[in-house]
């Protein structure tokens, strides 16, 4: 089939279009809702994380970024964020490109306590890097907080020049600050996100993420790409997506070689681990490799 | 947000919403699937509305979220199986299930692979232009050309009936 016979197809099939659809009429209702509600702390869906931590490389340099609604940001008119410190993960690296003007994270408070409202972001532009800190609203000194840790709240970062072959960096994680010797920064890239992130076209390079609950048993399982972590009840054990062929895993405690993670999930043993999760990126079961390992270590306390 | 805004994208929505349901359909998603994707990526691109009309490629950059959001709830896709007595609903009203071209351009489409399937709804359902669709699948012009190129070269002749070659 050549070009021509395919447009003709198309618009043949155009000509018998009986395709019956409309928008919903509350749509555009619905769309002023989700923008406010958009900026709101989301915390109680993940009530019980410890930390969440999202790992990617992406395949695709987007011309537009996300279109996700930021107030633009006071950059540069802070030498300092006003709250208390927060590190931050890109919530999807496949959207981000050297064009990129705004993109979304998940941030998290670095001290004990909800995570609370989020500060504009002081960011700061060098040749090589876009340093971008976020802070939280600051809690109110001398209470006990809990230390149940602080899902990713999503917010929306606008840069005012586009990414441009830099890294993006967390500054909770630059030397100096608290953060700074966390596991937020020393088992997380403090780097982000990476142009080198978008070497691969293969859509199956996609992200690599850990999600750790509170829990006893913590059981990995993949998902066409990802890999979560969790101790949320009973989840049937599905067959791998197309793009995770084998998932190995390691702990330091056992100082041994990776091995694959079993089909039943994997569950640790009360105590403090160093997992290290490795995703072959594959084209599909079976299939050529192309995409490169994704490697992902963390720390995990079981009780 | 604007009151112009608001009627701006009351106009696209209005304009575009069969367009991008077809496009979703003929990625491979059934019918009500396709129109909850095209919803979210709308909502997405409402949350900053004058800067997606601002854009060069306004419809590129719709089609793009549209892309983004079907491929990453796909991504997601097993967290929602569930087990069910309820047998599936019958895809007797599939739009792509009728005979003649349109039936004939799903079967093309079936055989090809995500990416390939992307390219060629989107440059000829979709009508979009080659940097359009550059624009909407995030990759260089060049790269559509040769996905379309591979994509056109992959088709199995048996695909297609004859009636329409």
């Amino acid at each position: 089939m050549n070009v021509f016979e395919l447009q003709v197809l198309a618009e043949r099939a155009r000509s018998e279009d009986d395709l019956s659809t409309r928008p919903p009429t509350d749509l555009l209702e619905r769309a002023r809702r989700a923008r406010r509600g958009r900026r709101r702390v989301v915390g109680a869906a993940l009530a019980g994380s410890v930390a969440v931590a999202v790992i990617g490389v992406a395949a695709t340099a987007f011309t537009g970024g996300d279109p996700d609604a930021t107030p633009p940001s006071t950059i540069g008119q802070r030498d300092a964020p006003a709250g208390d410190p927060a590190t931050w993960v890109v919530e999807d690296p496949r959207e981000l490109g050297a064009t990129t003007t705004s993109f979304s994270v998940l941030v998290s408070r670095y001290s004990c306590g909800e995570n609370g409202p989020i500060d504009p972001p002081v960011i700061t532009y060098e040749a090589s890097r876009i340093v971008v800190r976020l802070s939280v609203a600051r809690l109110e000194p001398g209470v006990v907080y809990d230390c149940v840790g602080h899902p990713g709240a999503p917010y929306d970062v606008v840069l005012e020049q586009p990414i441009n072959g830099r890294n993006l960096v967390d500054g909770a994680c630059e030397p100096g600050q608290p953060a700074a010797t966390s596991g937020a920064c020393t088992f997380v890239d403090p780097v982000r996100w990476s142009p080198t992130d978008n070497a691969s076209t293969n859509p199956c390079y996609g992200t690599a993420a850990l999600l750790f609950q509170d829990g006893r048993n913590y059981r990995v399982f993949p998902e066409g790409g990802h890999v979560t972590l969790s101790a949320t009840g009973p989840v049937a054990w599905t067959t791998l997506g197309p793009c995770a062929d084998e998932l190995r895993y390691r702990l330091d405690s056992e100082d041994v070689a990776t091995s694959p993670i079993p089909r039943a999930g994997l569950v640790l043993r009360p105590g403090s681990h160093r997992l290290t999760v490795e995703i072959p990126m594959c084209a599909g079961r079976g299939g050529d490799c192309r995409g490169g390992l994704i490697s992902v270590t963390s720390h995990i306390e079981v009780r | 947000m604007a009151t112009t805004d608001d009627e701006d994208f009351s106009a696209f929505v209005a304009a575009r919403w069969s367009s991008l349901v077809r496009t979703a359909i003929y990625l491979g998603s059934p019918q009500p699937e396709a129109e909850d994707f095209v919803q979210t990526a709308l909502l997405r691109c409402y949350r900053s509305w004058s800067r997606v009309q601002a854009a060069d490629r306004a419809d590129a950059y719709v089609y793009r979220v549209l892309v983004n959001t079907r491929n990453k709830a796909l991504g997601r896709r097993w967290h929602r199986e569930q087990s069910t007595d309820q047998l599936p609903e019958e895809e007797t009203d599939d739009f792509t299930l009728a005979v003649g071209a349109r039936a004939d351009l799903s079967r093309v489409l079936r055989g090809l692979s995500p990416d390939h399937r992307a390219v060629l709804v989107l440059r000829f359902v979709a009508d979009l232009t080659e940097q359009q669709t550059a624009d909407a699948l995030g990759v260089a012009v060049g790269t559509v050309k040769s996905r379309v190129s591979r994509a056109l070269a992959s088709i199995d002749p048996a695909h297609v009936r004859e009636e329409s070659r």
